[in-house]
Order: C-alpha cells, then sequence, then structure tokens
C-alpha cells in the first residue's frame, strides 16, 4: 500500500501534534477566553469582567496609552529606518558592515536593556542629567511616554531598517536604470518606481514594530512611572499587590488579542494585495557621495547607530565599575561579576538550559510541521501551520497569564517548574523558525526524496536521513535567532517563574527593580556578549552578514 | 534474468478526472521502451504508477507475474533516473551510489566492489570522492544512472533525464544510456517529448497523447508508418494535404487540389475525402511544370540539406527539404516551383478526420505485433 505506508507514519505524527497544540496551545487559550466569562468565586457566566473594563476611563486609558505610543512609535521608526536603509544599500558608507552588525547586535539583545540604560544617562540621578543640571540645563523627564517612545523608537527602527533593506537590495538595477532613460529624475525615480516597490516590504516591517510595542511588557514597566501600557496593565492586575484577579486579567488579554488578530489580518490583506516578487539578478551599485551630501549622510547613519548602540555600551562599562547598590562608588571593579555568579549562578544556567531545550524542541516540532504543510499538503496540514503561527502574535504576557492559569490545576500542574518556561518558549518562538524551514523545504526537490525511496528506504526512514540532513543547516540559522529570543525572553517568564527557575531576562529585571545596576549591568552583560557570540555564529553559518525575519 | 511489464486496464484518477483511462500495454523482457508525447499527455504519470509514487485507481500493473499495484515504492526494486538527477547533495559521488546497496545491507567489501565497478561502467570512477556541486550535468546524470542501476533493479525507469543538458552532451549521452543499457540487459522504460531522442535510443516506442497510447512500434515503424495524422506530424514533419482518393477503372489514385495525381500501387474499395501527409523529403522540387505548383517563400541552408518554406497555390505552406547532394542551385524566394511526390509508397494516406491510416490494415497497439 503506497499511500498507507507512508501515511501511517505521518498520520501518527500529524495526531500527536494536533494533540500537543491542542494541549498547549487551542486548551490554554480556551481557558484564557472560558474564565473572562466566568465569574471566579461564583463560577457563573458573567460580562462582569468587561463590564468593568469598560466602565472605567483607568483601564480604557491604558488601551490608548498603548495604541498612542505603538503608532507614534511605528511612524517615526519608518522615518528613522527606511532613509536609514536607503543611504546605506545606495551610497558607499566607511564601516558599512560594522554599522549594519551594531544595528542586528542592537535588536537582538534583550529589549528591556534599552529602559534602564536611558534612565541611567537620562534618569532623575542619570550622568547626563546630573551634568546638564550642574551647567544649569533641565532636561525633560526620560520618564513615561516620551521615554518610551524614545526606547521603542531606537529599539525597533532595525526592523524597518531590515525589511527595506532587503526590499532596496531585490530591486534590479535595471528597473531604476529604465525610470531614468525614460527621463525621470531622481526624486521623481524614487516616488514612482523605488518607493512602491519597496510599500509592501515596508508596510510589513512596521507591522512588526507595531505589533512588538504593543507587545512589549519591560520597557513601559521599567520607565511607565503611571504611564500604563496593556501589557503592563494586564500584569499588575494579574499579579497586583492589591488583590489581582486572574478573570479580569484574562478579559483585558482577550480583548488585546482580538485587537492585534484584527489588525494583523487587516495588514496582511491589505499588503498581500500588493506584493511584488522580486529578485534582483544586479542589484543596484552603491555610489559614491560627495561634499556636504557625503557629510550628513555619515552623521545620519553614524548618529542613529550610535544611539541604537548606547544601550549596550553603557551596560558593557558600568558592569565594570565598583558599585554599592544605586550608587557607583568610582573606580573599576569585576565586583558586580563575583556578585553575580555567586548570588545570580541559577539564573545564567536556568537560562541557558531552558533556552537549549526550547530550541532543540522547536527543531523537531519545526520539522515535522514543515514537512507536513509542504509535502503533505491538506487541511488538516494547512491547519496545524495556522495554529503554530498563531502564538507570533500574541504578547508574552498574556501567554504567560494563560499559561498559569492553565496549567496551575488539574490535569496537569506544571506552575513553578521549568517544564512551564520552557513550554511557554517553544509555543512563543517556533513560529520564528517555521517559515524559515519550509522555505528550505520548497527548495528541496521532492524526487531527491522519492530516489531515496526508490532506492529501497522506507519513507520515515528517507525523511530522517535524506530530508532532515538537507534541512538542518538551514533550520539551524533559523534556531540560532530562536535561541537569542529565547534566552533574553521577559515577558512570559516574569509571570512564570518561581524562586528556583528564576531566569537571567528575569534576574536582570528585578535587580533594575531594586536600583541595584551594577549587578543588573553584570547580567545583561553576559546576556549581550551570548547573543554577540551565537549571531557571529550565524554569520558563520549562513555565510551572510545579514538577517531575515 | 530480465522482466516483463504489463499495464491491464489501468485508470489513475485525480479527484474525479481520470487521467488515464484503462490503458493497457506491454514491455517486453530486455527492451528499451519509450514513451513519447507532449507535455501533460501523461507519460510521466505512468512512469511514477510503476515506480510507486502515484496511486493506481483501477486495472493492475504487473512485473513478470505478480501484480505490483499495492507493493510499496521502497519494496519495487526499481531503478529510478529524474529529471534533475535528484542526486544527494550531501554525499560524495561515492556515497550516493552506495545509498542503495547499504539499506540492503551488503557487506563493506562488497558494496565497494559493485559501486567501483558500476562507476567504471559510467564512467565516472574518477570523480568518486567529489561532491555534486562539482561536477558537471552531464556526470551528475551518469551519478544518477550508476546509483540507479547498481542496485540490480528489476526495471530501470527514467524520466526526461536528458531534458537538462545542452543539444551537444544530449547526443553522446543517450549514446551512452543505449550502450549500457544493452551491456545490462535491463528491462526499461523512458519517457521523453523529444521525438529524435526517442526514434535514436528506442527499441520500440508508444507514442502518447491527452492520456492514451496512439501507436506502439520500432523507430523506424512509427516513423515510415504513423497510424494517424497526430503521430505523422508530431514524429518528424510531416506535410498534410487534403485530398481525394479516386477509386475508378482498377485504379486507385490521389487527387490533389490543383488536380495533381497520384497512382497508388495499392487497391481501395472506394473514392473518398482523405489527407494525406507527404514527409518533406518525399516532395521533389522540379520546374518541368509536375506536381503542385507554388512559390519560394524562404530558403534556409543548414549545411547538409536546404529546407525550403513554399506557399502552393492552392493556399496551404508546405516544407521541403532537398540534400545538398541533389543540389543545382538554391532558389530564391519568390521563384515558381513545382513540387512532385517522389516514391508513392512512402506517403500516408488518412481518413478525412485523420484518426485512421488506410493503408494500414488496423490501429493495433497490443504490442505482440511487431
Amino acid at each position: 500500500m503506497v499511500k498507507k505506508a507512508n501515511l501511517d507514519f505521518w498520520l501518527i505524527i500529524k495526531i500527536v501534534l494536533f494533540f500537543l497544540l491542542a494541549f498547549f496551545l487551542v486548551y490554554p487559550m480556551f481557558n484564557l477566553f472560558k474564565g473572562s466569562f466566568f465569574d471566579v468565586e461564583s463560577g457563573k457566566f458573567s460580562l462582569e469582567y468587561y463590564k468593568e473594563y469598560f466602565s472605567r476611563s483607568y483601564y480604557f486609558k491604558a488601551f490608548r496609552n498603548s495604541m498612542t505610543v505603538s503608532s507614534l512609535a511605528t511612524l517615526l521608526t519608518v522615518l528613522v529606518g527606511a532613509p536609514l536603509a536607503y543611504i546605506m544599500t545606495r551610497f558607499r558608507i566607511r564601516g558599512k558592515r560594522f554599522l549594519a552588525i551594531l544595528i542586528i547586535i542592537s535588536l537582538l539583545s534583550p529589549p528591556f536593556i534599552g529602559a534602564y540604560s536611558w534612565i541611567m544617562l537620562l534618569g532623575r540621578s542619570g550622568v547626563i542629567t546630573k551634568l546638564l543640571s550642574y551647567i544649569g540645563i533641565n532636561i525633560p523627564s526620560i520618564y513615561g511616554f516620551k521615554g518610551i517612545l524614545l526606547v521603542f523608537v531606537l529599539k525597533l527602527f532595525p526592523y524597518v531598517y531590515l525589511y527595506v533593506a532587503g526590499a532596496l537590495k531585490s530591486i534590479d538595477s535595471s528597473l531604476e536604470e529604465a525610470a531614468e532613460s525614460l527621463g525621470s529624475t531622481n526624486i521623481r525615480k524614487i516616488m514612482t518606481v523605488t518607493f512602491p516597490l519597496i510599500m509592501p516590504t515596508m508596510l510589513g516591517g512596521a507591522l512588526l514594530v507595531f505589533m512588538t510595542a504593543l507587545a512589549d511588557f519591560g520597557t513601559p514597566m521599567i520607565l511607565g512611572e503611571g504611564y500604563v501600557t496593556m501589557p503592563v496593565l494586564i500584569y499588575s492586575e494579574f499579579v497586583g499587590e492589591v488583590g489581582g484577579s486572574a478573570g479580569f486579567a484574562s478579559a483585558i488579554s482577550v480583548l488585546l488579542v482580538l485587537f492585534i488578530i484584527v489588525v494583523f489580518y487587516l495588514q496582511r490583506y491589505i499588503v498581500n494585495k500588493r506584493t511584488y516578487e522580486m529578485s534582483a539578478l544586479r542589484p543596484v551599485e552603491a555610489r559614491e557621495l560627495k561634499g556636504s551630501k557625503k557629510f550628513f549622510a555619515y552623521l545620519y547613519c553614524y548618529v542613529i547607530v550610535g544611539l541604537a548602540t548606547i544601550p549596550q555600551i553603557v551596560v558593557v562599562y558600568t558592569s565594570f565599575l565598583e558599585t554599592n547598590g544605586p550608587i557607583f562608588t568610582g573606580g573599576y571593579s569585576i565586583n558586580s561579576y563575583t556578585t553575580v555568579i555567586r548570588r545570580m549562578g541559577d539564573s545564567i544556567q536556568n537560562s541557558f538550559i531552558y533556552s537549549i531545550v526550547a530550541v532543540v524542541i522547536m527543531i523537531i516540532v519545526t520539522l515535522f510541521i514543515s514537512y507536513l504543510s509542504v509535502r503533505r499538503k491538506s487541511f488538516s496540514s494547512n491547519m496545524l501551520d495556522t495554529m503554530v503561527m498563531l502564538p507570533y502574535i500574541i504578547p508574552g504576557t498574556v501567554i504567560g497569564i494563560t499559561y498559569l492559569i492553565t496549567f496551575n490545576s488539574r490535569p496537569l500542574i506544571l506552575s513553578g517548574t521549568a517544564a512551564i518556561i520552557i513550554l511557554s518558549l517553544v509555543i512563543r518562538r517556533t513560529p520564528t523558525i517555521i517559515r524559515s524551514s519550509t522555505a528550505i523545504l520548497y527548495q528541496i526537490d521532492p524526487s531527491i526524496e522519492e530516489a531515496s525511496i526508490s532506492l529501497g528506504y522506507h519513507p520515515a526512514k528517507t525523511f530522517f536521513k535524506v530530508t532532515v540532513v538537507m534541512m538542518l543547516p538551514g533550520i539551524f540559522s533559523g534556531a540560532i535567532l530562536a535561541w537569542i529570543r529565547s534566552i533574553c525572553e521577559l515577558s512570559s517568564s516574569i509571570i512564570l517563574y518561581s524562586g528556583s527557575t528564576k531566569t537571567m531576562a528575569v534576574a536582570i529585571y528585578v535587580e533594575v527593580i531594586r536600583t541595584s545596576f551594577g549587578t543588573a549591568a553584570a547580567i545583561s552583560t553576559i546576556l549581550i556578549g551570548s547573543t554577540v557570540i551565537a549571531l557571529m555564529l550565524f554569520f558563520k553559518l549562513t555565510g551572510r552578514e545579514e538577517i531575515s525575519l | 534474468m530480465s522482466v516483463t511489464i504489463n499495464f491491464k486496464n489501468t485508470i489513475k484518477k485525480y479527484g474525479d478526472v481520470a487521467v488515464i483511462n484503462d490503458l493497457s500495454f506491454g514491455v517486453k523482457a530486455g527492451e528499451f521502451f519509450t514513451l513519447l508525447g507532449p507535455s501533460g499527455c501523461g507519460k510521466t504519470t505512468i512512469l511514477r504508477m510503476l515506480a510507486g509514487f502515484n496511486s493506481i485507481e483501477g486495472g493492475e500493473v504487473l512485473i513478470d507475474e505478480s501484480v505490483i499495484n499495492k507493493t510499496s515504492p521502497h519494496k519495487r526494486n526499481i531503478g529510478m533516473v529524474f529529471q534533475n538527477y535528484a542526486i544527494f547533495p550531501h554525499m560524495t559521488v561515492y556515497d550516493n551510489v552506495a545509498f542503495g546497496l547499504k539499506v540492503r545491507r551488503f557487506g563493506k567489501k562488497q558494496i565497494q566492489q559493485r559501486v567501483d565497478e558500476i562507476l567504471k561502467i559510467v564512467q565516472i570512477e574518477k570523480w568518486k570522492d567529489k561532491y555534486p556541486k562539482n561536477l558537471s550535468g552531464g556526470q551528475q546524470q551518469r551519478v544518477a544512472l550508476a546509483r540507479a542501476i547498481v542496485i540490480h533493479p528489476k526495471v530501470l525507469l527514467m524520466d526526461e533525464p536528458l531534458s537538462n543538458l545542452d543539444a551537444k552532451l544530449r547526443v553522446e549521452m543517450r549514446v551512452a544510456i543505449k550502450k549500457i543499457q544493452n551491456r545490462i540487459g535491463i528491462t526499461t522504460i523512458y519517457v521523453t517529448h523529444d521525438q529524435e531522442e526517442a526514434l535514436a535510443i528506442s527499441d520500440r516506442i508508444a507514442v502518447m497523447n491527452t492520456g492514451k497510447i496512439l501507436q506502439i512500434g520500432t523507430p523506424e515503424d512509427i516513423y515510415m508508418r504513423p497510424v494517424d495524422v497526430f503521430v505523422a506530424t508530431f514524429i518528424g514533419h510531416s506535410n498534410i494535404f487534403n485530398a481525394k482518393l479516386v477509386v475508378e477503372d482498377n485504379t486507385s489514385n490521389v487527387l490533389f487540389k490543383d488536380g495533381y495525381r497520384v497512382r497508388l500501387s495499392k487497391m481501395y474499395d472506394e473514392s473518398q475525402a482523405i489527407r494525406v501527409a507527404v514527409r518533406p523529403e518525399d516532395l521533389i522540387l522540379n520546374t518541368n511544370s509536375v506536381g503542385l505548383k507554388g512559390k519560394v517563400i524562404l530558403g534556409t541552408f543548414l549545411g547538409q540539406r536546404i529546407n525550403y518554406e513554399i506557399l502552393l497555390d492552392e493556399g496551404s505552406s508546405v516544407l521541403v527539404t532537398q540534400d545538398i547532394n541533389n543540389l543545382e542551385r538554391i532558389i530564391p524566394g519568390g521563384e515558381t516551383v513545382y513540387l512532385s511526390i517522389g516514391a508513392e509508397e512512402r506517403i500516408n494516406i488518412f481518413d478525412e478526420a485523420g484518426n485512421r491510416n488506410l493503408i494500414l490494415k488496423e490501429n493495433n497497439y497490443d504490442g505482440k505485433k511487431s
């Protein structure tokens, strides 16, 4: 039985995957949904939580805050990132490769590092604040809306940069040359040819910025001081000292997720209608600039990348300062490191173990799911693929409370264990690898597998001996990115951790809240160091010095 | 030792659409059998049904006496060469060829011996330790062939194996494939859309169109006596004329539109409208006012021969080939010429619809006849 022999193996895999997804994704999400509609004490159906949300302006304000800061951040990242991408791809800039790597490093380093570095510089007792007030200048407060916006823009413009730079590189020079030979001026050419071609990609990057900003927990938590955003509201309502309510937090989460799904599909609908498949045989060559144009181009690139890199530099620098609690006592030492290793060695170990285990599981799940969705196309395979992609757009905070609500009781009690953190990482970051993995599989001709089968290898054996072996190098690069994301993860672990399962990201957050900046900087430096090493490995594996997200 | 292959009333469906319906044919032991047809005619589908990659919705497929409909593809012991070679890029030439032997649990020595032997036969022993990406298309093709035959399969299947090679290499490789097949004597089914390749390489050819086999025969048979107008025009070039078959006074004649008559040696029962197929090399150019009158549109010099496109007065355009040896001069465009039929036994006469060759007794393709 041709069909049956293949089906048996893949049918089992499919059933197992469905079961896992049902249990670790659908069931928790359903629980969240249910929890928002049923009163905790009476267990009766009620719309009380939703009523409460809409009746108090304080709660609705969080939504408005989230929207304002995320939309503005999106707009500004486009205004900053798109010109940067244009200048860096179209003109000759010395140190371009170095700048590009710095941009990627700043994108991939832990998200909340930006927030607390800027506090150290511009906060109430920040270095720059003090320096300026010494000479009589008072700068506006970094806390609240402005600070969050600043950190978001500097942290997230790399998304727009990477997307737009990728699109610009895929435009064949003949297209722009055609426009020129037809008599278009430079500006006209950019507006009528270049810009429309990169528009869909730019929108894709902008959406990613919007989603990330909307879901970000660490930055508004550290910098907000009263400027409450949705993830912060969900978190504080859930763990709140003044009687946290799981039901109410669930209701807010449901609203947030519904909103994000609408935005996501709307964007996809708009972008899909006008995406252009392009691949440049001959990309546009970078030109040499002259005079003041050259000066401003260099100034722009170096200032922007410099600003984006400041948090990393500040963190690494301060990690070597002698401290006493929040006070830098002057002089250099490695005391912060010895303290960290003595007191927080567990967290470092945890982070590495969890993220590595999570990535291994992700790779296995990804191999199976992408094979099913590419080679065994069917309604159910497609559904698997859609389901596994869903957490891509769900904020980490929501996943965190969803998991804690669900796995706090039978049939499976996982709260406080390492398993719950690992599972949440797998659920959240698998989408990062899946897309690249499916892309690779599309490039492998099915006849290679057929050749193996006709040479006598059972389809299952063929999968492991041929398909997997050929996919692995490609999957590895995706896995490294997923690993970096996992080891820096804060928003769901902050909800799921217990004393013994604290991770580095959580430890940094706790130290920052305790204003123990020296130790925070030391752990952050270890974290940044790990991601940079991973990134170098990624570059070496892919042979390129760029990433696609 | 070689096996026979038989398709009996085989059906292949995609959803509700039967792309192969009630198809039967047989391949003899040790034969080089080619499925030839335009793309989408179902030839690859048939090959993949035999290999096990396409399910079979009805009928039977037999290798020797055993029905293989339900055998898993990995248990069929069939060697397959794919259009894009399907070489494992992560293995050396040696490992590629040894791949099928390893799963058969041969000893290390035996594997080595058999791989070395086959590499010698296909002449790539020099490249043994190279990775595929360092090989040319022709060399990769030889690896694919070696990998398929080293397992001593019952049947060798080749799916357009030469279509990715350049013209010169294609000719070289088809000679190599033919020689190797001869030497091993394995029953082979070869799929191609290239009629010249099919003629050059096959013992017998099955010409296909829209899921049906129209004719099975040796290359000569099919070229000389195509069963219908489709085969006549698909295999080589045929000029098709609408004409009349006139039976009178104990003679049969073909009467062309402008009155040109050719007497046939064979007798027919009744007069009827017909279509006549004449190969370009069977039309003779003359200026003696014999035959069909027309005007030269363009002469193309091809070295060994010259092709003329000629617009006949009756309205149709025909292709005529003139051998360089019979050449007095190249006829310039615009000149009036006459075309006569060289040898009446070389033309083919079809019914008006073009579905039946009146010269052949029956359109039999069960493979027993030849």
